[in-house]
């Protein structure tokens, strides 16, 4: 009996300190497990944000493309404008009754303005409260909805412009007859 | 005579299970494959830059920047039926598509 409780305790006495080891290594690898699940974590969270960014980039250049159109739409506007002021003075200096047109040329000022204030009125970045792709899309709806608006405005004082061209043609045919 | 006996048989179980070993391994193969060619085409994809016309090299701009001086109502004419305002918000579409 005396034998057997001595074996008992030496045996408790070895065991222990495997007990013990196995403790910190379990706990060891618990940490281990944590930290990969925190790196693996932290990478899917930058190729997330890295993915967000692109796509935000590729909105604000396609915006800031659509509004450099734009403005070019109106530059060459203003210039065939100029034209045909230019055209008009020659046919009124020529005798011909350019009033119509004379009003037709406010008109389409006017809408070159609008347009001009249309384009000025668009959102040229996303907003950096737009962090996924869900608002992103929110945002752009708003900007395709000005983006429209412009592209319209644009074409309203390109049809003035032809409406002024159509308003002289009667005009510059009578004085090519004459001559 | 052949008398039958049951020592000679292969053992049935063995074969069965060899046999049946086969496709599901040919099916863990080519999922795997599949897997791995996806994830080779998403991250091919996902590397490739995305053409976006420069200003500088814009088509729809540079064609919009020329046009004639003259002030004939010809080529005043010609200058605004060449204006095409339709394509000018082209790209649009794909931006849509990108946020889907």
């Amino acid at each position: 009996m005396k034998n057997k409780m001595l074996l008992l305790v030496l045996v408790s006495l070895l065991a222990l300190p495997n007990l013990s080891f196995a403790e910190t290594k379990k706990e060891t690898i618990k940490d281990e497990i944590e930290a990969k699940r925190e790196s693996i974590k932290n990478s899917v969270e930058e190729r997330r944000q890295n993915a967000v960014d692109k796509i935000k980039e590729r909105v604000d250049q396609f915006v800031q493309n659509v509004v450099n159109r734009y403005e070019a739409a109106i530059s060459r506007l203003e210039k065939l404008a100029d034209r045909i002021d230019s055209r008009i003075a020659k046919m009124e200096a020529d005798k011909i009754d350019v009033t119509k047109a004379k009003e037709l040329m406010v008109k389409a000022k006017a809408k070159i303005e609008i347009a001009k204030t249309s384009i000025n009125g668009i959102t040229t970045t996303i907003s950096t409260n737009a962090t996924t792709t869900a608002l992103m899309k929110e945002e752009f709806k708003i900007i395709k909805t000005q983006v429209e608006k412009a592209k319209e405005d644009i074409k309203t004082a390109h049809a003035v412009l032809v409406d002024v061209v159509k308003n002289l043609k009667p005009g510059q045919n009578k004085l090519e007859t004459e001559n | 005579m052949d008398t039958f006996n049951p020592n000679q048989m292969p053992p049935m179980s063995a074969t069965l299970e060899k046999k049946s070993m086969g496709p599901l391994i040919a099916v863990i193969i080519i999922l795997a494959l599949i897997i791995i060619g996806g994830l080779y085409f998403l991250k091919t994809r996902s590397s490739q830059p995305i053409y976006i016309p420069s200003p500088a090299n814009d088509t729809i701009t540079e064609s919009l920047n020329t046009q004639s001086t003259s002030d004939s109502l010809n080529s005043i004419e010609a200058d605004l039926n060449a204006t095409d305002l339709n394509n000018l918000d082209q790209g649009a579409a794909a931006i849509e598509a990108t946020l889907q």
